[in-house]
């Protein structure tokens, strides 16, 4: 039997007013979902909190009693379960791995069911192999009880995307692993996720995994969805108390590792754009007017450096230009973390932020980003 | 002395007997053992009944087939098949049943047929206890094919009874060695059979 490819790359998954009950008690609440072609969304809450209900019933192990789950508008209802499945990867925490089986063997099922022949079989099994950091002529010949608990995950991972699914449901799939393992795993996964371009929708519990791999996090408890964002949004933005304490938005300062600096850049708007070769009074005033400390002085489109306000006040004399100071310059996708020790080193406390096509759109400030952090 | 050609005539007797009601166990009980995992309610009253039949005495099953089915090879037959039934049922349901959880699950989640995760996950690592059920359930089989000479299945069972009967040394050791070695040989070969036909889980 062979399965019908049923997408490549996927649009979105909609999930849209699901419930499901066992007996009276709510699984999963009125949850509505969006997951975004190519992103990774982490569902995250406490146990029983329906992430992994909401998280099987993409691949149709549970069904909802109520709403519907669609992905590029179709709903996945119209599809045969074992279809829809083998176009999804599927990793859990227990892993699962068939004891009887070798590695090979174990990633080669699917295929091999699909009818391929052996040699593309053991093609693509050294390949994945290999994408997980496993040398296939040491490991795929080795029996699941002959692997550690990291080398077993890493096989549930390539045996998931044997077909080369657009889509990979994750439940936890780090979690049973030590901590020093796991952010090993977290690391190569987060690097193997940017290679694969893949959809994928990943349950865990530990909020640091999720800042770490999550394009977007979802927030759930008691059976609904709380709120829905990137780690900035509800860091910045926790919309309840729950969402505060779980992402523990009173220590930001623990999450500037995953963050970057369009985070906490301040946009930039027309105010702060003044021309090079105005007069440093009249420029001083403009900011005062303004309310602002620093700007960005520009001559015919050409960034000429930042001013600030303090240093102007201090000293206005000529022309703007002569009191820019060159700026260092960010992408708003850069690490914050390492964005912040260059400003250090170069003893310079702004910088400008600019987007992919070089435009600027930002600045950052040293002092102001370490205040909101903590 | 026995002549040879009885003797011959009597242990192939005892062989079709053995391992016909063997076969008839075998295939009954798998299939049984299999649909015992869809239903709950199945595999209770199979388990149950292959209990209660198990804890019936051996002699107690080949008398009461007399008044039921009468004498002859197919009664003694379905008596065997009667004993031999529960170690193969119930090995058999826990070998399929006993595998990690994990497994089967994660073996849906990749799109594998109830079908196949039978075939492919379930019946493969089912195969130990299965063996062990079969290799018991043929010992038994051999057992209880002695005592169904009685009902008059024939077999070394007859040679045997026809010697206890007349204190005939010879006619006694003519019937139960061949018996002895056929057990020896049950053994040896279920468990050569088992090593053969069980996946490994080591390289």
């Amino acid at each position: 039997m062979t399965s019908r490819r049923l997408f490549d790359k996927i649009q979105g998954i909609t999930i849209s007013h699901v419930t499901k009950t066992y007996g009276s008690i709510y699984a999963v609440r009125d949850v509505s979902l969006d997951v975004i072609g190519g992103e990774l969304l982490v569902l995250i809450g406490p146990s029983g909190s329906g992430k992994t209900t909401t998280l099987r019933m993409v691949n149709r192990l549970i069904e909802p009693d109520e709403g519907s789950i669609s992905i590029d508008g179709q709903d996945i209802r119209g599809h045969d379960p074992v279809t829809l499945r083998r176009n999804m990867g599927y990793v859990i925490q227990q892993i699962g791995l068939f004891p009887h089986m070798s590695v090979r063997e174990n990633i080669g099922l699917i295929p091999r069911l699909e009818g391929w022949t052996r040699d593309d079989i053991n093609a693509r099994v050294d390949e994945l192999l290999s994408l997980v950091a496993l040398p296939p002529e040491v490991f795929s010949g080795r029996y699941p009880q002959e692997l550690s608990g990291g080398q077993q995950q890493r096989v549930g991972l390539a045996r998931a995307l044997a077909m080369d699914p657009p889509i990979l449901l994750m439940d936890e799939p780090f979690g049973a692993l030590d901590p020093i393992l796991r952010m090993q795993l977290q690391d190569e996964f987060a690097k193997i996720k940017e290679e694969l371009g893949k959809t994928i929708l990943f349950v865990t519990h530990d909020i640091e995994e999720s800042f770490k791999l999550g394009d977007r996090i979802a927030i759930m408890r008691d059976a609904s969805l709380d709120q829905v964002g990137t780690a900035y949004e509800l860091i910045f933005h926790p919309e309840s108390a729950f969402v505060a304490d779980i992402v523990d938005a009173n220590k930001k300062y623990k999450h500037v590792d995953t963050m970057c600096v369009g985070d906490v850049a301040y946009a930039l708007d027309d105010d702060h754009l003044l021309d090079g070769r105005m007069d440093s009074k009249d420029a001083l005033s403009s900011m005062h007017e303004h309310d602002i400390e620093v700007a960005l002085a520009v001559e015919g489109g050409e960034i000429i450096g930042l001013v600030n306000a303090l240093s102007l006040y201090r000293d206005a004399q000529g022309r703007l230009r002569d009191h820019a100071f060159e700026p260092l310059i960010f992408d708003a996708n850069d690490s914050l973390p390492a964005a912040l020790s260059e400003m250090k080193a170069h003893g310079i406390p702004m910088a400008v932020v600019t987007s992919r096509d070089g435009q600027p759109t930002g600045i950052i400030s040293m002092n102001e980003t370490l205040l909101r952090l903590v | 002395m026995v002549p040879v050609d009885t003797l011959t005539n009597a242990t192939i007797q005892h062989l079709t007997l053995t391992y016909g009601a063997l076969f008839f166990s075998v295939v009954t009980a798998i299939p049984l053992a299999i649909l015992s995992l869809f239903s709950k309610r199945l595999s209770n009253a199979v388990l149950t009944l292959a209990n209660l039949l198990q804890a019936i005495p051996s002699f107690a099953v080949v008398a009461i087939v007399v008044p039921l089915l009468g004498i002859g090879f197919t009664p003694a037959v379905i008596a065997i098949v009667v004993r031999a039934l529960l170690p193969i049922i119930k090995n058999t349901y826990i070998g399929l049943k006993d595998i990690d959880a994990s497994a089967v699950s994660s073996a849906r989640g990749l799109g594998l047929t109830e079908w196949q995760i039978i075939r492919y996950i379930r019946l493969p690592h089912s195969y130990p206890a299965m063996f062990a059920g079969m290799k018991f359930a043929a010992i038994l089989a051999n057992s209880i094919a002695i005592l169904t000479a009685i009902i008059g299945s024939g077999g070394l069972g007859s040679v045997i009874f026809s010697g206890l009967s007349n204190l005939n040394t010879d006619k006694i050791i003519a019937g139960s060695l061949p018996t002895i070695g056929i057990a020896i040989f049950i053994d040896v070969s279920f468990t050569l059979l088992e090593r053969v036909i069980t996946p490994r889980t080591h390289s």
